[in-house]
């Protein structure tokens, strides 16, 4: 565990996280309070790749739960394998038979069943969803729960359960309680309203478009065989760009996946045709296509 | 440390977000693991702790900066065109930078601004001589807020700091509660109270009037006023001896408004539009841009507003059919949003805002894209054209784009800014009113109705 908020984020820098203080001191209250973090802000602004860094700088598993519309407990949580379990009674067929020989009548069969029958609901036959893992992991992974606004309402409510009390009931083997709390991360697109219960169980940070020399720094950091004066004009472009009244703002995913594309293609500067055809890179519907294409001189000024 | 945390939570309740004891105890267990001599690492454990939303980060901020308050400063002049009463070089306090010529002023880069050496310059020092000139010239250092652990640094960067609006005597607590011209504008009021500092503002509408009225008495230049010279030389058998000159009849600029109407500040916003309502007669051409997210144009919207004409829409949450919400009057008593209170011709700000279709007034205010769309509005100008911009300058953490900012100000006559704030909370949480001040002519505080008439007058005064 990092000793200080500072150190956080140089240990996150060396993951290639380019990390704002204000970020990093809620991480590590999240790590030293034992509470979830919901991350909320635009899409590609690093929220999930926070969680990737955070795992690597404390060398433990990410274990990721993707929210959907529809996405419901048995996903997230646990299952029965059906497939498993119908085939080891296949097989023990004849075993079953013998164990129930000697009974004489059904109801004495089904006693005798009852008893045996928990053998097939036990852990050998749970396939644990990314919750059960992480809270049955022996040491504190971090969860990552990306999109929860995604989810259907009832599911945030199940979410409380976990988050609040790290523990999960499970009614044919009981309660399961985190034997210690895995670092959760919580992210959200802000497409609806959170309840207000989930964000009281959680730490709150806004991640938002970074400054010019923030962002720079993000794509030296992921992209370093690019040329400053190169870099510079990227980013600078691509701030432009989300200044720009379009349908879906670039976030810094794209910046970056725009100037690998670039690269791939051996551009140095953003004249030339290298711009219109490494576009598609960073802006991802046909008008804000037209309409930077057409803009692009401008923009270019920054 | 707890009791202030729990002021801080008491700060944030009173605005509306229902902090609860859980997420205080969260705070004081943050504050435990912090280094409590860094103030800004308090601030950001305790906003991680407190503050779940975008909405609660801006009342957080102003909690935070009222329990653990900075030193205070009042409002500064900028330093960017016109004189204003002969504050000079001298009272910039610690700045020993020596005045620079016009021409490196124009030439440099950064805070300079091309435009200030130009016609604005030759008309203020043909006006006002050479003091004035050497005020015109003075080139804008950025302001620095905030530094943890130090004074604030804003008092020695103020280069004249305007009165205190406190002018009748120095009345405070219970006694100046009372008054609605001194209440917090930011503060939570029921809509009775809104109505009654709305009223307070009507009455401080015909001094405005005054303001901008022109002057008819003898100028020193100007066309001779052929009449008076009649009357004036009668007593010399008609030889024009003496030739009284009418003062140039100027036309008025064009004002452009930009105002956030997010949630903490639409009830400034709404007092600044009633206000300068009331100069209408006098300054026809006014153009309203109102923002959270983006630029809105609200112009004709306003003057409907102003006439009583503006379309009745409701909240859609209340279940009454459309064509009677409007006759539902809101219960006085309770807290309604800002600008409920705030009433032109039978209609409500907050119905004036829901009438405008682009308008997203629950999204975070982003005054980086705002500035942008202003930058292009001024580009688009033509003529002496003067900016009045209404924000906390709390950006939400989006991009600031305080070089929008200063790409306006080159367009446009001159640019001021009311910060619906205190002083004291400038610069603090997610405010970027640092980065803007040095690219505005001037920096009013607007926090109460009072500091808000006084900074119009003043700006005004600055538009004969």
């Amino acid at each position: 565990m990092a000793e200080s908020a500072g150190e956080l984020q140089a240990r996150l820098r060396e993951q290639r996280y380019v990390c704002p203080r204000s970020l990093a001191v809620a991480l590590h209250l999240a790590d030293r309070l034992g509470k979830p973090l919901l991350l909320e802000g635009p899409p590609g602004v690093g929220k999930s790749d926070v969680a990737r860094a955070w795992a690597a700088v404390h060398g433990v598993e990410l274990i990721r739960l993707q929210c959907y519309e529809g996405l419901d407990e048995a996903r997230a949580l646990y299952e029965w394998a059906y497939g498993k379990q119908l085939l080891y009674t296949q097989l023990l067929r004849e075993r079953v038979g013998e164990l129930l020989g000697g009974t004489g009548t059904l109801a004495a069969a089904v006693e005798r069943l009852r008893g045996e029958a928990d053998a097939l609901f036990s852990d050998a036959f749970l396939l644990p969803r990314p919750l059960l893992r992480a809270i049955t992991a022996g040491e504190r992974v971090v969860l990552l729960i990306d999109e929860v606004d995604r989810a259907d309402e009832a599911f945030e409510a199940f979410l409380l359960e976990v988050l609040g009390d790290f523990q999960i009931s499970i009614p044919e083997l009981g309660t399961v309680r985190a034997r210690v709390r895995p670092r959760v991360i919580v992210t959200s697109n802000d497409t609806r309203d959170l309840s207000d219960a989930l964000r009281r169980r959680c730490l709150f940070q806004h991640i938002g478009y970074p400054p010019f020399e923030e962002e720079l720094a993000i794509l030296e950091a992921h992209v370093p065989s690019l040329d400053s004066a190169f870099a510079a004009q990227i980013v600078r472009f691509a701030q432009a760009v989300r200044r720009s009244d379009l349908r879906k703002r670039p976030g810094i995913a794209e910046t970056v996946d725009w100037a690998l594309a670039l690269a791939a293609v051996g551009a140095e500067s953003l004249g030339g045709a290298a711009l219109q055809e490494t576009l598609g890179a960073l802006l991802k519907t046909r008008e804000d296509l037209e309409q930077v294409g057409a803009d692009a001189a401008r923009l270019r000024r920054g | 440390m707890r009791a202030a945390i729990a002021d801080v939570v008491a700060g944030m309740r009173q605005d509306g977000h229902p902090v609860s004891p859980g997420e205080a105890v969260d705070a004081a267990r943050a504050a435990a693991t912090v280094d409590l001599r860094d103030r800004e690492l308090l601030r950001l454990a305790l906003e991680a702790t407190l503050a779940k939303d975008v909405g609660a980060q801006a009342s957080f901020a102003r909690s935070f900066a009222r329990v653990f308050a900075a030193p205070r400063a009042m409002a500064l002049d900028c330093g960017r065109g016109g004189g204003g009463g002969g504050a000079g070089r001298g009272d910039r306090g610690r700045d020993q930078s020596p005045p620079r010529e016009p021409d490196e002023e124009a030439g440099s880069s950064g805070s300079s601004r091309p435009g200030d050496a130009s016609a604005e310059g030759r008309r203020a020092r043909a006006a006002h001589g050479a003091q004035a000139a050497a005020a015109e010239r003075a080139p804008i250092r950025p302001i620095q807020f905030g530094t943890p652990g130090s004074a604030h640094p804003m008092a020695s960067d103020v280069a004249r700091v305007l009165p205190p609006p406190r002018r009748r005597g120095d009345r405070s607590g219970e006694e100046s509660r009372g008054d609605p011209a001194l209440r917090d504008l930011a503060s939570a009021l029921t809509i009775a109270e809104e109505t009654r500092v709305a009223d307070e503002a009507a009455r401080r509408m015909a001094r405005l009037r005054t303001a901008l009225r022109r002057r008819t008495g003898p100028a020193l230049r100007g066309s001779i006023d052929v009449q008076r010279a009649l009357r004036a030389n009668a007593r010399f058998g008609g030889v024009p001896f003496v030739l009284p000159r009418r003062a140039p009849r100027r036309r008025p600029p064009r004002l452009l408004l930009l105002l956030d109407v997010s949630h903490s500040v639409a009830r400034a916003a709404g007092l600044m539009l009633l206000l300068v309502g009331a100069l209408l007669e006098r300054l026809p051409d006014v153009r309203v841009l109102v923002f959270v997210d983006r630029l809105v144009d609200a112009t004709g919207p306003w003057r409907r507003w102003l006439r009583g004409t503006v379309a009745p829409v409701a909240p859609p949450s209340a279940g009454i059919p459309r064509a009677s919400r409007a006759a539902v009057r809101p219960d006085p008593r309770r807290r309604g949003r800002p600008g409920e209170g705030i009433r032109a011709g039978g209609r409500s700000f907050s119905e004036l805002l829901a009438s405008l279709e682009d308008l997203h007034p629950g999204a975070p205010s982003d005054y980086g894209r705002a500035l942008y769309d202003l930058a292009r509005v001024a580009r688009a100008q033509r003529g002496r054209t003067v900016a009045w911009i209404l924000g906390d300058g709390r950006s939400n953490r989006f991009d600031p784009c305080p070089w929008a900012l200063e790409d306006a100000a080159a367009r446009l006559d001159r640019v001021s800014w009311f910060a619906p704030e205190p002083p004291e909370r400038w610069g603090t949480g997610d405010s970027a009113l640092p980065s803007y001040a040095a690219h505005v002519h001037r920096l009013y505080a607007a926090h109460t109705l009072e500091a808000l008439a006084d900074a119009l007058d003043d700006a005004v005064r600055r538009l004969r």
